[in-house]
């Protein structure tokens, strides 16, 4: 684990839906592993329901905050149209963990299609994982704890890769918000499942791949 | 959660109050509270302002458990004064502010470079580049050029941890202010912090009066002199700075501050520059060290100054080498955009460009089907009592062809700025609102003239500007906005805020400068906004005097707060698709992020972002939006008053 040198990940999302307190589940995590974590947050104006993007950068070589177009090795997106718009931001044969929530902006309602916007994404040179976060979260009754779900497929994802190891659960549950805490326990795990039976055999060595290098 | 929660917002610097040592992960505001915090402040005050507002946010949120005294003040040269006068008693102080904020404070600025402290006095700039949340992008690094005030910048948390317990001591040692700048990236990045044990502060000060504190003209010529001697003795100090560095044996000498460093130093080991390049990594922006300068420069070719902004370190360095006679290539401005933040894109072009390697191959666009993603400006939250309000007048106003000319302000009111409600043709600066109002109704003849600005505004830079409306007789409206918070920064206390049980009401504030016509309506009353501002605009016409209407309802974010911490169960409210006939005014006018609507135009409520506030229901001419559940909406009410 302290052999990391630098991961990438950046998180897309709509201003609200919690991309600040994911990127602080992922650096502490790895502060936990004793690994060194960056994350440029957004903040202000761009907080009322505008689009967010949050880099966390990872990693003894990481000196500085922000994630060039094309350097990012996983993206977390919240939501499918800002997972469209900061796609460039991953490099090529990335990882891309997406919600399946589409959130239009007001009175943009008839310019709007969630199928073209998934072709677009995995017409890239990337691994798109198109994930039911929401609906999840949603349906154990905390509509706004996405973010846990998506999280959970984060860790699991880093699990298969070798980077974290069986002991992250433990490390893990600790920081998971203490309101509803159950539900959040329960939804953590829901999002490694998930993500388990989404990643097939194929995906799953081009992760090893990918993320193997870093480690 | 985090951007919503009015207490417990900055659990991070909490969770550290406890501990003396090992590793915390903390936002570079929080680091630098940190490190006020164990160089032992007693006092901080500030106006919230992004990027700065965490710095003393986080310091309110443990004032109480560490003993020290912080508040939020009414606008930053209020702060600045009250730190001042801590320093000058033997206290240490900390005032923040954003970039702008430092204008508001500049008065008192420049008279505390004159004055001294007796005890370390650090004033915290954060500059906005990019302009994420600011009306310009000025360098504050200048300030210190004009104001005899040293300025120091770090590069990560880590640092301006540990620079900002330093710049007190040597604040103290000085017997001098200090700025301490940082910028929105530094700010709003969270990294690793080291812990350092947090003494007992000291709270209690005395006052040794000197002559120096009274700047009538015969003393300040007499101050005029020191101060220039004191600089003297500051720019020899500073020669031995410990957080500024020379490393590196190469022929080409990068000078770099602050976040440029960071990007520097990544980029020069990724690029494979280090047996090339000597790295002078400054933290004392301004003075630039002369020796360590010379020192940097000894045998290298060529000096490459990389920064953020304005060449202020550039400058500084041809000077230095020219009155030194050294005669080396200087390079710098012109080797990228001047405007906005550093970014490795931004620096790596200048190192290929400078050590002749090939341009970064471009990413993106890389083939594939294109498709409309539509922008997502920031909007109204939803049960904003803006909406309501905004949507009104943009109705009134175009229905009864009224001529207006809208001067507004800072805060989320800004947004009005944008479609549908186009309500804003100004926004400029704190309390320009009423301001450029005064001239505006003096010279556009029979426009009605609206200024529009909310509580926290109000009271920072409003209140002058409307004293001045009410005794030169300009006819106005002003639209005083109180949602009982400083909204847009995070929920800071303004003077309109119930602290426990405390405030200064605006309307006793206004009739007391002797405006006549002063309403206060609730923005969620449609009915009564339409027919009090038609009200006031008659008025203002027939008078030619100001008249002031209150908007008065809680931020929606806080009053959900309350509704959540209180328990009070959510319902949505839910469209009638039998009543719907899909005539978009709820979602293209009313424009509530939680409505949307399907193929067949009809709307829909989201379930997920509404929060229950039922403004949209008497919107819709046909009467199709209702609570999904019956809600007692008067018992609710005291959430939002």
């Amino acid at each position: 684990m302290g052999s990391v040198r630098e991961l990438n990940i950046v998180i897309a999302g709509v201003g609200g839906q919690g991309q600040l307190f994911l990127s602080r589940l992922v650096a502490e995590t790895f502060l936990r592993y004793g690994v060194p974590s960056m994350v440029a947050e957004t903040h202000g104006m761009s907080q009322r329901g505008g689009s967010v993007l949050v880099h966390v950068r990872v990693g003894k070589d990481v000196r500085a905050p922000l994630i060039p177009k094309g350097r990012a090795d996983i993206m977390l997106g919240m939501e499918l149209i800002e997972t469209a718009r900061y796609v460039d931001y991953v490099k090529e044969g990335g990882v891309i963990l997406a919600n399946d929530k589409m959130i239009v902006p007001p009175g943009q309602h008839a310019k709007v299609e969630r199928s073209a916007l998934i072709e677009y994404v995995s017409g890239r040179s990337v691994r798109l994982y198109l994930l039911p976060s929401s609906s999840r979260a949603a349906s154990l009754g905390i509509p706004l704890s996405a973010n846990v779900h998506i999280f959970g497929a984060l860790v699991a994802l880093l699990e298969l890769a070798g980077i974290f190891g069986a002991e992250v659960d433990s490390l893990v549950e600790a920081l998971l918000p203490r309101r509803f805490l159950t539900q959040n326990t329960v939804l953590y795990r829901l999002g490694k499942e998930d993500l388990k039976s989404v990643v097939n055999p194929v995906g799953l060595t081009g992760i090893q791949k990918l993320l193997g290098l870093l480690s | 959660m985090f951007l919503t929660s009015t207490t417990g917002k900055y659990v991070s610097l909490r969770r550290t109050i406890g501990l003396s040592s090992g590793l915390a992960l903390l936002l570079g505001n929080e680091a630098i509270a940190r490190g006020a915090l164990e160089a032992g402040i007693g006092v901080a005050a500030a106006y919230p302002g992004t990027p700065s507002s965490e710095i003393v946010g986080s310091l309110y949120d443990v004032a109480s458990d560490v003993g020290i005294y912080v508040e939020w003040s009414t606008n930053e040269k209020v702060a600045f004064e009250l730190c001042w006068a801590a320093a000058l008693s033997g206290v240490r102080a900390l005032t923040a502010m954003k970039h702008v904020g430092l204008n508001v404070a500049s008065d008192a600025l420049m008279s505390s470079a004159y004055t001294g402290v007796r005890e370390g006095f650090v004033v915290v700039s954060a500059d906005d580049p990019s302009m994420w949340s600011s009306q310009n992008e000025q360098d504050n690094r200048l300030y210190g050029l004009i104001s005899y005030v040293p300025v120091f910048e770090p590069e990560n948390p880590g640092e301006a941890k540990e620079l900002t317990r330093f710049l007190f001591d040597f604040s103290s040692q000085m017997k001098h202010p200090v700025i301490l700048r940082t910028t929105t990236r530094l700010s709003h990045t969270r990294g690793q912090v080291s812990l350092g044990p947090i003494p007992k502060p000291k709270t209690a000060g005395e006052f040794r009066p000197e002559p120096g504190y009274a700047l009538l003209p015969g003393n300040s010529r007499v101050r005029r002199l020191e101060l220039l001697r004191k600089w003297e003795s500051i720019e020899k100090e500073l020669a031995k700075f410990p957080f500024n560095e020379v490393r590196g044996d190469g022929k080409t000498l990068i000078v770099a501050a602050g976040l440029s460093h960071a990007y520097v130093s990544e980029l020069v080991n990724r690029l494979g520059l280090t047996d090339r390049v000597r790295i002078l990594k400054l933290t004392t922006v301004y003075p630039v060290p002369k020796d360590l300068l010379l020192r940097a420069v000894e045998g290298v070719e060529k000096v490459v100054v990389v920064e953020e902004l304005e060449p202020v370190v550039e400058l500084q360095v041809r000077a230095l080498l020219g009155a030194s006679g050294v005669n080396v290539e200087v390079v710098g401005r012109g080797l990228h955009e001047r405007a906005y933040e550093v970014t490795f894109e931004k620096v790596e072009s200048v190192l290929r460009k400078v050590f002749d390697l090939p341009p970064a191959s471009e990413k993106g666009g890389d083939g594939g089907s294109q498709v409309n993603i539509p922008p997502r400006p920031p909007v109204f939250c939803p049960g904003c009592p803006y909406r309501p309000l905004f949507f009104e007048l943009r109705r009134v106003i175009n229905q009864a062809k009224i001529k207006a000319v809208f001067a507004g302000d800072i805060g989320c009111y800004s947004l009005a700025y944008y479609p549908p409600y186009r309500l804003q043709d100004t926004c400029v600066e704190m309390g320009g609102s009423i301001g450029l109002g005064n001239g505006f109704s003096r010279v556009l003849g029979d426009a009605v003239v609206v200024s529009v600005i909310g509580d926290s505004t109000f009271y920072h830079a409003g209140i002058p500007a409307l004293v001045n409306a009410v005794y030169n007789e300009h006819p106005q409206l002003v639209i005083v906005l109180d949602n009982m918070v400083t909204a847009m920064t995070g929920h800071q206390p303004s003077p309109s805020t119930r602290l426990n049980g405390r405030y200064v009401p605006l309307e006793n504030l206004v009739r007391g400068l002797g405006v006549e016509l002063v309403s206060i309506v609730d923005p969620y009353d449609i009915g009564r906004v339409r027919e009090e501002f038609l009200k006031a605009v008659e008025y203002v016409k027939a008078s030619r005097r100001p008249a002031v209407l209150i908007f008065r309802r809680k931020c929606a974010l806080v009053a959900l707060d309350e509704m959540r911490e209180a328990g009070e169960p959510i319902a949505p409210y839910v469209v009638d698709g039998q009543k719907c006939t899909g005539c978009g005014i709820c979602y293209n006018f009313f424009a509530c992020p939680a409505i949307g609507s399907g193929d067949d135009r009809k709307a829909y409520i989201d379930p997920d972002l509404c929060i229950g506030c039922g403004a949209c229901a008497p919107v819709c001419p046909f009467k199709a939006i209702a609570p999904s559940k019956p809600i007692d909406q008067e018992r609710l009410a005291r959430y939002w008053f």
